[in-house]
Protein backbone atom coordinates (compact mmCIF):
# COMPACT_ATOMS: atom_id res chain seq x y z
CA UNK A 1 0.00 0.00 0.00
CA UNK A 2 1.60 3.51 -1.09
CA UNK A 3 1.47 6.51 0.80
CA UNK A 4 -0.90 8.55 -1.02
CA UNK A 5 1.28 11.79 0.58
CA UNK A 6 4.27 10.05 -0.60
CA UNK A 7 3.13 9.34 -4.02
CA UNK A 8 1.51 12.63 -4.83
CA UNK A 9 5.09 14.43 -4.26
CA UNK A 10 6.81 11.70 -6.34
CA UNK A 11 4.66 12.28 -8.62
CA UNK A 12 4.76 16.47 -8.92
CA UNK A 13 8.81 16.15 -8.30
CA UNK A 14 9.19 13.72 -11.60
CA UNK A 15 6.48 16.03 -13.69
CA UNK A 16 8.71 19.40 -12.34
CA UNK A 17 12.35 18.31 -12.15
CA UNK A 18 12.89 15.77 -15.29
CA UNK A 19 13.63 18.23 -17.59
CA UNK A 20 16.92 19.27 -15.13
CA UNK A 21 17.25 15.80 -14.10
CA UNK A 22 18.01 14.69 -17.85
CA UNK A 23 19.94 17.27 -18.26
CA UNK A 24 22.18 16.54 -14.97
CA UNK A 25 22.74 12.89 -15.83
CA UNK A 26 23.88 14.35 -19.16
CA UNK A 27 26.83 16.34 -17.36
CA UNK A 28 27.70 12.65 -16.31
CA UNK A 29 27.00 10.14 -19.03
CA UNK A 30 27.35 10.54 -23.03
CA UNK A 31 24.92 7.26 -23.33
CA UNK A 32 21.59 7.73 -23.52
CA UNK A 33 20.63 4.59 -22.00
CA UNK A 34 23.13 5.31 -18.86
CA UNK A 35 21.18 8.43 -18.87
CA UNK A 36 18.00 7.26 -18.53
CA UNK A 37 19.56 4.19 -15.89
CA UNK A 38 20.74 7.76 -13.94
CA UNK A 39 18.00 9.21 -14.17
CA UNK A 40 15.70 6.36 -12.16
CA UNK A 41 18.13 5.59 -9.72
CA UNK A 42 17.77 9.31 -8.65
CA UNK A 43 14.36 8.73 -8.86
CA UNK A 44 14.64 5.64 -6.84
CA UNK A 45 16.22 8.17 -4.22
CA UNK A 46 14.27 11.02 -4.26
CA UNK A 47 11.45 8.09 -3.70
CA UNK A 48 13.10 6.86 -0.68
CA UNK A 49 14.28 10.12 0.65
CA UNK A 50 10.43 11.69 0.43
CA UNK A 51 9.49 10.46 4.16
CA UNK A 52 12.29 12.00 5.56
CA UNK A 53 11.72 15.19 3.95
CA UNK A 54 11.17 17.52 6.76
CA UNK A 55 11.41 20.82 4.75
CA UNK A 56 14.69 22.28 6.40
CA UNK A 57 15.95 22.84 3.31
CA UNK A 58 14.03 24.02 0.34
CA UNK A 59 12.70 21.04 -1.75
CA UNK A 60 14.75 22.27 -4.58
CA UNK A 61 17.97 21.83 -2.86
CA UNK A 62 16.95 18.86 -1.20
CA UNK A 63 16.43 17.14 -4.82
CA UNK A 64 19.46 18.32 -6.10
CA UNK A 65 21.28 16.89 -3.38
CA UNK A 66 19.92 13.54 -3.92
CA UNK A 67 20.97 13.46 -7.58
CA UNK A 68 23.78 14.84 -7.15
CA UNK A 69 24.70 12.75 -4.32
CA UNK A 70 23.44 10.01 -6.38
CA UNK A 71 25.26 10.51 -9.54
CA UNK A 72 28.40 10.62 -7.71
CA UNK A 73 28.21 6.40 -6.92
CA UNK A 74 25.99 5.35 -9.37
CA UNK A 75 27.48 7.11 -12.50
CA UNK A 76 30.84 5.19 -12.15
CA UNK A 77 29.25 2.16 -11.35
CA UNK A 78 26.66 2.31 -14.48
CA UNK A 79 29.72 3.72 -17.11
CA UNK A 80 31.63 0.74 -16.05
CA UNK A 81 28.36 -1.86 -16.31
CA UNK A 82 27.65 -0.39 -19.95
CA UNK A 83 31.27 -0.39 -21.02
CA UNK A 84 29.68 0.99 -23.96
CA UNK A 85 31.42 3.96 -25.28
CA UNK A 86 29.27 6.11 -27.51
CA UNK A 87 30.49 9.58 -29.80
CA UNK A 88 29.38 12.43 -28.10
CA UNK A 89 27.23 13.47 -31.35
CA UNK A 90 25.10 10.36 -31.22
CA UNK A 91 24.70 9.89 -27.66
CA UNK A 92 23.00 13.57 -27.41
CA UNK A 93 20.68 12.36 -29.82
CA UNK A 94 21.83 14.70 -31.94
CA UNK A 95 23.61 12.04 -34.25
CA UNK A 96 20.77 12.34 -37.39
CA UNK A 97 21.36 15.96 -37.63
CA UNK A 98 24.98 17.09 -39.23
CA UNK A 99 26.27 19.67 -36.71
CA UNK A 100 26.96 22.05 -38.81
CA UNK A 101 24.86 24.79 -37.10
CA UNK A 102 26.67 26.90 -35.38
CA UNK A 103 24.27 26.57 -32.24
CA UNK A 104 24.07 22.83 -32.28
CA UNK A 105 28.00 22.94 -32.39
CA UNK A 106 28.12 25.49 -28.80
CA UNK A 107 25.64 23.26 -27.51
CA UNK A 108 27.68 19.81 -27.89
CA UNK A 109 30.74 22.02 -26.91
CA UNK A 110 29.16 23.59 -23.77
CA UNK A 111 28.09 19.53 -22.74
CA UNK A 112 31.37 18.24 -24.08
CA UNK A 113 33.41 21.16 -21.67
CA UNK A 114 30.48 20.55 -18.43
CA UNK A 115 31.61 16.61 -18.22
CA UNK A 116 35.06 17.30 -18.73
CA UNK A 117 35.59 19.46 -15.63
CA UNK A 118 36.37 18.09 -12.28
CA UNK A 119 32.98 16.50 -10.45
CA UNK A 120 32.56 19.13 -8.28
CA UNK A 121 33.21 22.01 -10.13
CA UNK A 122 30.79 19.81 -13.00
CA UNK A 123 28.30 19.88 -9.93
CA UNK A 124 28.33 23.82 -9.45
CA UNK A 125 28.00 24.68 -12.84
CA UNK A 126 25.35 22.19 -13.85
CA UNK A 127 23.15 23.95 -10.92
CA UNK A 128 24.31 27.12 -12.16
CA UNK A 129 22.93 26.59 -15.50
CA UNK A 130 19.45 25.62 -13.38
CA UNK A 131 19.09 28.85 -12.21
CA UNK A 132 20.20 27.59 -8.46
CA UNK A 133 21.37 30.80 -6.37
CA UNK A 134 25.01 30.85 -4.48
CA UNK A 135 23.06 30.31 -1.25
CA UNK A 136 21.17 27.51 -2.49
CA UNK A 137 24.25 25.51 -4.51
CA UNK A 138 26.22 25.89 -1.35
CA UNK A 139 23.06 24.12 0.77
CA UNK A 140 23.27 21.73 -1.97
CA UNK A 141 27.09 21.33 -1.65
CA UNK A 142 27.87 21.91 1.61
CA UNK A 143 30.17 25.50 1.51
CA UNK A 144 29.40 29.42 2.00
CA UNK A 145 27.59 31.12 -1.29
CA UNK A 146 31.14 32.81 -1.33
CA UNK A 147 33.29 29.95 -1.49
CA UNK A 148 30.61 28.98 -4.19
CA UNK A 149 30.86 32.49 -5.98
CA UNK A 150 34.38 32.36 -6.25
CA UNK A 151 34.29 28.95 -7.91
CA UNK A 152 31.65 30.12 -9.98
CA UNK A 153 33.90 32.39 -11.15
CA UNK A 154 36.25 30.58 -11.91
CA UNK A 155 34.83 27.92 -13.67
CA UNK A 156 32.68 30.46 -15.86
CA UNK A 157 35.92 31.74 -16.94
CA UNK A 158 36.90 28.86 -17.98
CA UNK A 159 34.00 27.83 -20.43
CA UNK A 160 33.43 30.76 -21.65
CA UNK A 161 37.15 30.86 -22.85
CA UNK A 162 36.92 27.06 -24.00
CA UNK A 163 33.42 28.15 -26.10
CA UNK A 164 34.71 31.21 -27.67
CA UNK B 1 29.39 33.36 -26.04
CA UNK B 2 29.96 35.81 -23.05
CA UNK B 3 26.88 35.90 -20.52
CA UNK B 4 25.65 33.69 -18.16
CA UNK B 5 22.21 34.32 -19.86
CA UNK B 6 23.46 32.70 -22.90
CA UNK B 7 25.06 29.73 -21.41
CA UNK B 8 22.28 28.84 -19.55
CA UNK B 9 19.88 29.10 -22.71
CA UNK B 10 22.74 26.60 -24.70
CA UNK B 11 22.43 24.80 -21.53
CA UNK B 12 18.72 24.18 -21.18
CA UNK B 13 18.57 23.60 -25.44
CA UNK B 14 19.71 20.08 -25.10
CA UNK B 15 17.66 17.60 -26.79
CA UNK B 16 15.20 16.58 -24.79
CA UNK B 17 15.35 13.16 -23.09
CA UNK B 18 12.52 10.76 -23.38
CA UNK B 19 9.98 11.89 -21.42
CA UNK B 20 8.54 9.64 -19.04
CA UNK B 21 4.66 9.74 -17.27
CA UNK B 22 5.19 9.83 -13.34
CA UNK B 23 3.56 6.71 -13.17
CA UNK B 24 5.35 5.33 -15.37
CA UNK B 25 8.66 6.54 -13.32
CA UNK B 26 6.92 5.52 -10.38
CA UNK B 27 6.22 1.85 -11.67
CA UNK B 28 9.76 1.66 -12.62
CA UNK B 29 11.37 3.22 -9.48
CA UNK B 30 8.84 0.88 -7.16
CA UNK B 31 10.16 -2.47 -9.58
CA UNK B 32 14.15 -0.87 -9.14
CA UNK B 33 13.93 -0.57 -5.20
CA UNK B 34 12.40 -4.05 -4.78
CA UNK B 35 14.86 -5.04 -7.01
CA UNK B 36 17.62 -3.74 -4.98
CA UNK B 37 16.06 -5.21 -1.50
CA UNK B 38 15.67 -8.80 -3.08
CA UNK B 39 19.34 -8.33 -4.18
CA UNK B 40 20.20 -7.04 -0.44
CA UNK B 41 18.60 -10.09 1.06
CA UNK B 42 20.07 -12.71 -1.37
CA UNK B 43 23.68 -11.65 -0.69
CA UNK B 44 23.02 -11.57 3.20
CA UNK B 45 21.70 -15.03 3.11
CA UNK B 46 24.33 -16.05 0.77
CA UNK B 47 26.78 -14.89 3.45
CA UNK B 48 24.94 -16.58 6.46
CA UNK B 49 24.69 -20.09 4.42
CA UNK B 50 29.04 -19.37 3.49
CA UNK B 51 29.58 -18.97 7.53
CA UNK B 52 26.70 -21.54 8.42
CA UNK B 53 28.52 -24.25 6.15
CA UNK B 54 32.04 -23.71 7.08
CA UNK B 55 30.93 -24.10 10.34
CA UNK B 56 28.97 -26.95 10.45
CA UNK B 57 31.02 -28.43 7.66
CA UNK B 58 34.40 -27.96 10.43
CA UNK B 59 32.64 -28.86 13.21
CA UNK B 60 31.03 -32.63 11.79
CA UNK B 61 34.88 -33.34 10.90
CA UNK B 62 35.90 -32.46 14.85
CA UNK B 63 33.63 -34.51 15.70
CA UNK B 64 34.49 -37.27 14.01
CA UNK B 65 38.28 -36.68 14.54
CA UNK B 66 40.65 -39.11 15.16
CA UNK B 67 42.31 -37.75 17.81
CA UNK B 68 42.51 -34.33 20.02
CA UNK B 69 45.04 -32.14 18.15
CA UNK B 70 42.76 -32.93 15.10
CA UNK B 71 39.54 -32.13 17.04
CA UNK B 72 41.07 -28.95 17.97
CA UNK B 73 42.32 -27.67 14.86
CA UNK B 74 39.26 -28.30 13.33
CA UNK B 75 37.19 -26.79 15.74
CA UNK B 76 39.25 -23.75 15.92
CA UNK B 77 38.45 -23.79 12.02
CA UNK B 78 35.04 -23.81 12.54
CA UNK B 79 35.37 -21.53 15.07
CA UNK B 80 36.87 -19.08 12.65
CA UNK B 81 34.11 -19.09 10.73
CA UNK B 82 32.21 -17.47 13.68
CA UNK B 83 34.82 -15.14 14.62
CA UNK B 84 35.04 -13.84 10.47
CA UNK B 85 31.32 -13.41 10.54
CA UNK B 86 31.82 -11.31 14.05
CA UNK B 87 34.44 -9.62 13.10
CA UNK B 88 32.71 -8.29 9.37
CA UNK B 89 29.55 -6.89 11.48
CA UNK B 90 31.69 -5.68 13.97
CA UNK B 91 34.33 -3.65 11.69
CA UNK B 92 32.88 -3.68 8.09
CA UNK B 93 29.96 -2.55 8.72
CA UNK B 94 31.19 1.03 10.04
CA UNK B 95 28.39 4.15 10.05
CA UNK B 96 27.20 2.78 7.15
CA UNK B 97 26.12 4.79 3.83
CA UNK B 98 24.92 8.05 4.67
CA UNK B 99 21.99 10.07 3.72
CA UNK B 100 21.53 10.78 0.02
CA UNK B 101 19.69 13.89 1.21
CA UNK B 102 22.75 15.22 3.35
CA UNK B 103 24.85 17.59 1.77
CA UNK B 104 27.52 16.51 -0.99
CA UNK B 105 30.53 17.56 0.82
CA UNK B 106 28.75 15.41 4.08
CA UNK B 107 28.52 13.01 2.30
CA UNK B 108 31.82 12.70 0.21
CA UNK B 109 32.94 12.41 3.19
CA UNK B 110 31.34 9.70 5.05
CA UNK B 111 31.63 7.73 1.42
CA UNK B 112 35.10 8.64 1.62
CA UNK B 113 35.69 6.94 5.84
CA UNK B 114 33.41 4.40 3.97
CA UNK B 115 35.88 3.33 1.10
CA UNK B 116 39.24 3.80 3.52
CA UNK B 117 37.60 1.73 5.96
CA UNK B 118 36.60 -0.95 3.78
CA UNK B 119 40.27 -0.18 2.18
CA UNK B 120 41.64 -1.57 6.07
CA UNK B 121 39.62 -4.60 6.31
CA UNK B 122 40.43 -5.89 2.61
CA UNK B 123 44.83 -5.12 3.48
CA UNK B 124 44.27 -6.99 7.18
CA UNK B 125 42.22 -9.61 5.78
CA UNK B 126 45.46 -12.26 6.30
CA UNK B 127 45.47 -11.25 10.02
CA UNK B 128 41.39 -12.07 10.64
CA UNK B 129 40.26 -14.16 7.80
CA UNK B 130 42.98 -16.26 6.48
CA UNK B 131 45.25 -16.74 9.54
CA UNK B 132 42.59 -17.87 12.19
CA UNK B 133 41.50 -20.50 9.88
CA UNK B 134 44.65 -21.64 8.37
CA UNK B 135 46.24 -22.09 12.16
CA UNK B 136 42.97 -24.43 12.64
CA UNK B 137 43.81 -26.58 9.35
CA UNK B 138 47.71 -26.13 9.90
CA UNK B 139 46.78 -28.14 13.39
CA UNK B 140 44.06 -30.57 12.34
CA UNK B 141 46.70 -31.59 9.69
CA UNK B 142 49.93 -32.33 12.22
CA UNK B 143 47.23 -34.28 13.99
CA UNK B 144 46.20 -36.26 11.05
CA UNK B 145 50.10 -36.69 10.33
CA UNK B 146 50.37 -38.01 14.02
CA UNK B 147 48.18 -40.52 13.54
CA UNK B 148 48.89 -41.84 10.14
CA UNK B 149 52.35 -40.41 9.32
CA UNK B 150 51.55 -40.08 5.89
CA UNK B 151 53.70 -37.01 5.24
CA UNK B 152 53.04 -36.96 1.59
CA UNK B 153 49.70 -36.38 2.44
CA UNK B 154 50.05 -33.78 4.84
CA UNK B 155 52.10 -31.67 2.85
CA UNK B 156 49.88 -32.50 0.05
CA UNK B 157 47.05 -31.17 1.92
CA UNK B 158 49.08 -28.26 3.67
CA UNK B 159 50.25 -26.93 0.25
CA UNK B 160 46.51 -26.88 -1.56
CA UNK B 161 45.24 -25.10 1.41
CA UNK B 162 48.39 -22.20 1.24
CA UNK B 163 48.11 -21.45 -1.83
CA UNK B 164 44.30 -21.06 -1.63
CA UNK B 165 45.12 -19.04 1.21
CA UNK B 166 47.52 -16.82 -0.90
CA UNK B 167 45.19 -16.44 -3.65
CA UNK B 168 42.20 -15.14 -1.47
CA UNK B 169 44.64 -13.02 -0.08
CA UNK B 170 46.27 -11.35 -3.16
CA UNK B 171 42.28 -11.26 -4.50
CA UNK B 172 41.26 -8.96 -1.69
CA UNK B 173 44.67 -7.18 -1.22
CA UNK B 174 45.22 -6.55 -4.60
CA UNK B 175 42.17 -6.53 -7.05
CA UNK B 176 40.10 -5.85 -4.11
CA UNK B 177 41.99 -2.87 -2.73
CA UNK B 178 43.01 -1.29 -5.99
CA UNK B 179 38.95 -1.52 -6.94
CA UNK B 180 38.16 0.49 -3.92
CA UNK B 181 41.11 3.19 -4.13
CA UNK B 182 39.40 3.49 -7.31
CA UNK B 183 35.92 4.26 -6.34
CA UNK B 184 37.68 6.53 -3.50
CA UNK B 185 39.25 8.53 -5.99
CA UNK B 186 36.40 8.97 -7.93
CA UNK B 187 34.84 11.10 -5.21
CA UNK B 188 34.42 15.03 -6.19
CA UNK B 189 37.18 16.68 -4.29
CA UNK B 190 35.71 19.96 -2.74
CA UNK B 191 38.53 22.18 -2.16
Amino acid sequence: MIDDARRERFLRLIDEYQGPLARLAAAYLDDTADRDDLVQEIAAAIWQAIPRFRGDASERTWLYRIAHNTAITAAGRIRRRSRRQVPLDEADGSAWRAPTVERDEQRRLLLERVRALPEADREVIVMHLEGLSHGEIGEVMGASPGAIATRLSRIRERLTHELR
Amino acid sequence: MNSDDELRDLWREQPAAPVRKGEDMLTLVIERTRKVDRQIAARNTREICAALLVMVTFAVMAWHAGGWIERLGWAITSASGVWIVFYLMRHGKGPGRPDRDASVAAYTAVLAEFYDRQIRLLRSVKYWYILPMYCGVAIAALGQWLRTHDTAAALRGMSIVTLGCIGVAILNERYGVRKLEQLRAELPRND
